[in-house]
């Protein structure tokens, strides 16, 4: 049984390069270009690990962490901000239970090991 | 509680007078019961004794009868006689005391018996006064006597039977009543003494309250007295007070000197005028011999004169200071004095002590000796007198504001010099004029009216009145007008002074100064707005300039690593240049960044103690690579004593790096580069040489500017940014440290010498 990722950010090069490196490291992943659409997904696929960008087309990565852990379906998974922006909300990220932080660029040679990291 | 227990003794007095009453009555009862018996008792005996009586004079009777019987003398029948006499009074007598009607009864029948038997006796009698001798001896015989004789014993032995049944029967009577009587009495004396018990146990009671109330009011009473005796004493204690004051007020207000002194000669009292003469407080003198405060010399002889309190307590007498007296004070000043000292006495006459009153009459001397004198100083007062006005008028001609004096009627009196020259007139045109004419009525203001007609006269002093006036020689001008009213010591005339200051041009200062504050204060707002939005932008900026990254980068990696299939030679070659690009560009953004932190002040430290020697060997490690690539050779001088530092390990990591590259970077290959570092007590200092490219002199400037690079034979353009050398020196300084570049010129090598403190002075940033 492959573990399930689902990852959400709203360019679209970012979640293809994501995704490819994701695959070849043996995840099944789902992708979603904004934070509704990936809210939906989780709790359709019930991923073992959401990674999301920070700056989100519809909302911050942070509300959208937020109403997935209110969520009894979702409040348990392991979620991974990958953003652009360091330093910006590093503590708004804090405050989010079970949750990491890759900044971008993404190492390519360590991403999908990194991620891997977080399932449990 | 109080009237209950009045109560119950009231009842229980009631009850016990009653049972006392109840007691004597029926004693009076029982005594009189007894006396009525023995009195029935003594009767009973004397009707039996009367009955007895009644039947022995009738045996009598009967003898005497015998007697005469036998005899025939007359003087036997005397009994009889008697008896026959008697007998009917006698027992009627005895019917009328006797009580009792059985007995009556008894005596009723007796009657008509002793009737016959002295009938019978009267007949015999008779018979023998007739001699009839025989027919006495038969009368005699027949027992008609006897038989008689025996009723009337019979009879009365009944009668006196039934008397005496009548005692007996009474006497029991008594003895049931005093019996019931004695129960009675024993009976009301026990309840005499209950209620007697409880009448004085209330009594005691009753007694023991009121006398608790009595000792209270008493104690009550004792009170008032004594507060009243406290209120008493007070008041005496203020009027004594008040009378102590009014002589303390009293000394104090007497325009000489007061010592008082005990009958040794010690100060008890001391007014004001005394301790501004002698010196000493009143504090300090009291108790102290007088001598030692009131210290007087003869004025010539300037001996120690005797002092009068000693003679007056001596002798009683009032004594006069000797003339020419000084007072020598505790300061050493001395005072011609006039004195006179009385003895205090007691109201027998007994000197208690001394007052000593004196004065000081050095200034009436003063005066004596200086009326001469100052006669003679009068003449040199008036020849210095223009000198004075000369003075003074200097000094209010160097007055820079102007000055001008006017009279009772504002006239001109006199104006300085500065007033002509700043309102452009002269002398001729000013003097003796009205003010308000003064440069063609060009003085006639309406505030100046009001300052000097309505505020002036109200008030001799007046600063700071502002008047803006346009005037026609020199233009608008503000004024601060200060007003002084003086009266002249001779007459009653009075001058006006009027001091006059322009600040027009202050007031343009002051109004430029404010438009550019607050300009300054709009220039501050939007400076921190730019610097907010720039802050933003940068941040901004890095965020979009890093997701392009992400894929350039990102893909270009995967490609050069294959993931999805292998490249040729070229393609790989290629992929390559544009990881590299992509990597730089992202150092370029990452020290802009940075660099743009630094100025903004937003860069802050996270100090943590740094062990420098191994941080030094690890980031020489880290070029180790790129100097044997070169072939160069590396030269590496770390003291032994080189200490640990306080400071942000990943910007100190940054500044070895970026200094240690540049010195690869721009040394030619089989050059050398080193890093020396060393304590020098509160700081460390670490130098980083080569023998490379150096720096011009004209490009000694250009380094820290940013973007600059020495084009060099050995570098590539696109390996550096131009950032780390400026980045590297602001670390530095952030950390307190010096940043110095040396390089004799153009390739002779370059030397940068940096100091970081052992202990931040920038404690608790992080």
């Amino acid at each position: 049984m492959k573990k399930i990722i689902v990852v959400i950010d709203d360019n679209r090069n970012n979640l293809m390069l994501e995704k490819d490196l994701l695959e070849v490291a043996g995840f099944e992943v789902f992708e979603a270009e904004n934070a509704a659409d990936g809210i939906a997904v989780a709790k359709e696929k019930r991923p073992d690990v959401i990674i999301m960008d920070v700056r989100l087309p519809d909302m911050r990565g942070t509300t959208a962490a937020r109403m997935l852990r209110q969520d009894k379906e979702t409040s348990s998974i392991p979620i991974v901000f990958v953003t652009a922006s360091i330093a910006e909300g590093l503590e708004e990220l804090n405050n989010i239970t079970n949750s990491g932080f890759i900044g971008k660029p993404i190492n390519t040679r360590t991403f999908a090991k990194q991620i891997g990291d977080y399932v449990k | 509680m109080k009237i209950f227990y009045k109560l119950i003794t009231f009842i229980a007095g009631v009850a016990l007078l009653t049972v006392a009453v109840a007691v004597m009555v029926a004693s009076l009862w029982a005594f009189r019961q007894i006396k009525e018996s023995a009195g029935a008792r003594q009767h009973t005996y004397t009707v039996i004794g009367r009955a007895d009586n009644l039947l022995s004079e009738l045996k009598d009777a009967e003898t005497g009868q015998r007697g005469y019987l036998l005899t025939g003398d007359e003087a036997f029948l005397e009994p009889y006689n008697s008896v026959r006499n008697n007998i009917s009074n006698n027992l009627e007598e005895l019917h009328k005391i006797s009580s009792i009607g059985d007995a009556k009864k008894q005596l009723d029948a007796m009657a008509p018996l002793i009737a016959a038997k002295l009938a019978e006796l009267a007949r015999v009698i008779e018979m023998r006064r007739n001699h009839e001798m025989a027919a006495v001896l038969s009368a005699v015989a027949n027992g008609k006597g006897k038989w008689l004789m025996d009723s009337i014993r019979s009879e009365y032995s009944s009668f006196v039977r039934i008397e005496k049944e009548a005692l007996l029967r009474h006497d029991e009577e008594l003895q049931s009543n005093m019996r019931t009587m004695f129960v009675v009495i024993v009976v009301t004396s026990l309840l005499a003494l209950v209620f007697s018990i409880l009448f004085i146990y209330f009594i005691y009671r009753e007694t023991q309250n009121r006398l608790k109330s009595v000792v209270q009011k008493e104690t009550m009473r004792l009170l008032e007295v004594q507060e009243a005796t406290n209120k008493q004493l007070q008041q005496t204690n203020a009027t004594l007070q008040v009378s102590e004051e009014k002589l303390a007020v009293t000394l104090n207000s007497i325009g000489d000197a007061v010592i008082a002194t005990d009958a040794d000669g010690s100060v008890t009292i001391m007014n004001s005028i005394a301790e501004q003469l002698t010196g000493w407080t009143k504090k300090e003198s009291i108790g102290r011999p007088l001598e030692d405060i009131f210290h007087i010399i003869n004025e010539e002889t300037r001996q120690v004169v005797v002092n009068p309190v000693r003679k007056t307590l001596a002798h009683g007498t009032i004594q006069g200071l000797a003339n020419h007296t000084i007072l020598v004070a505790r300061a050493g000043g001395e005072r011609v004095i006039d004195d006179s000292c009385a003895p205090i006495r007691d109201r027998d006459g007994q000197v208690l002590g001394a007052v000593i009153v004196f004065r000081d009459i050095t200034r009436r001397r003063e005066i004596e000796n200086g009326l001469e004198k100052a006669r003679k100083e009068l003449e040199a007062t008036k020849i210095s007198e223009d000198a004075a006005r000369e003075y003074s008028e200097s000094i209010i001609n160097t007055v820079r504001e102007p000055l001008i004096s006017l009279d009772q009627d504002l006239r001109v009196v006199s104006a300085s010099r500065s007033f002509y020259e700043v309102f452009k007139v002269n002398p001729k045109e000013t003097v003796g004029q009205l003010i308000y004419d003064l440069g063609n009525k060009q003085w006639d203001i309406p505030k100046l009216r009001e300052l000097l007609e309505t505020i002036l006269p109200q008030k001799a002093t007046f600063d700071n009145y502002e008047v803006e006036h346009d005037f026609a020689g020199i233009g608008r001008r503000i004024m601060l007008l200060n007003a002084r009213q003086i009266q002249r010591v001779l007459g009653k005339k009075r001058i006006i002074l009027l001091a006059i200051e322009d600040i027009t041009e202050r007031r343009e200062i002051e109004n430029g100064l404010k438009i550019a504050h607050e300009e300054l204060n709009g220039l501050a707002t939007e400076l921190k707005r730019v610097a907010q939005v720039k802050s933003e932008f940068l941040a901004n900026m890095s965020h979009e300039l890093r997701t392009p990254l992400n894929s350039i980068n990102g893909f270009s990696e995967v490609l050069y690593d294959e993931t999805f299939g292998t490249l040729n030679e070229k393609q790989k070659r290629y992929t390559n240049n544009i990881l590299t690009s992509g990597r730089h560009l992202l150092l370029l953004i990452n020290q802009i960044l940075d660099m743009a932190k630094v100025e903004s002040g937003k860069m802050n430290l996270g100090l943590s103690n740094l062990p420098m020697k191994s941080i030094l060997n690890e980031i020489s490690l880290l070029v180790a690579d790129l100097v044997a690539k070169k072939k160069l050779h590396m030269e590496l001088e770390i003291a032994e004593d080189l200490p640990d530092i306080e400071a942000d390990e990943l910007k100190v990591k940054e500044i070895l790096y970026n200094l240690l590259s540049n010195a690869v970077k721009f040394t030619p290959e089989g050059g050398k580069i080193g890093m020396r570092a060393r304590s020098t007590g509160a700081k460390i200092e670490i130098e980083v040489w080569d023998t490379g490219v150096g720096i011009a002199v004209e490009n000694m400037g250009k380094i820290f500017e940013g973007f600059f690079r020495v084009d060099t034979p050995y570098s590539r353009v696109t390996e550096g940014t131009g950032l780390g050398l400026p980045l590297s020196k602001k670390y530095v300084e952030l950390h307190g440290g010096e940043f110095i570049v040396n390089s004799e010129g153009l390739d002779k090598g370059t030397s940068i010498r940096f100091t970081l403190p052992v202990v931040s002075g920038k404690g608790g940033v992080k």
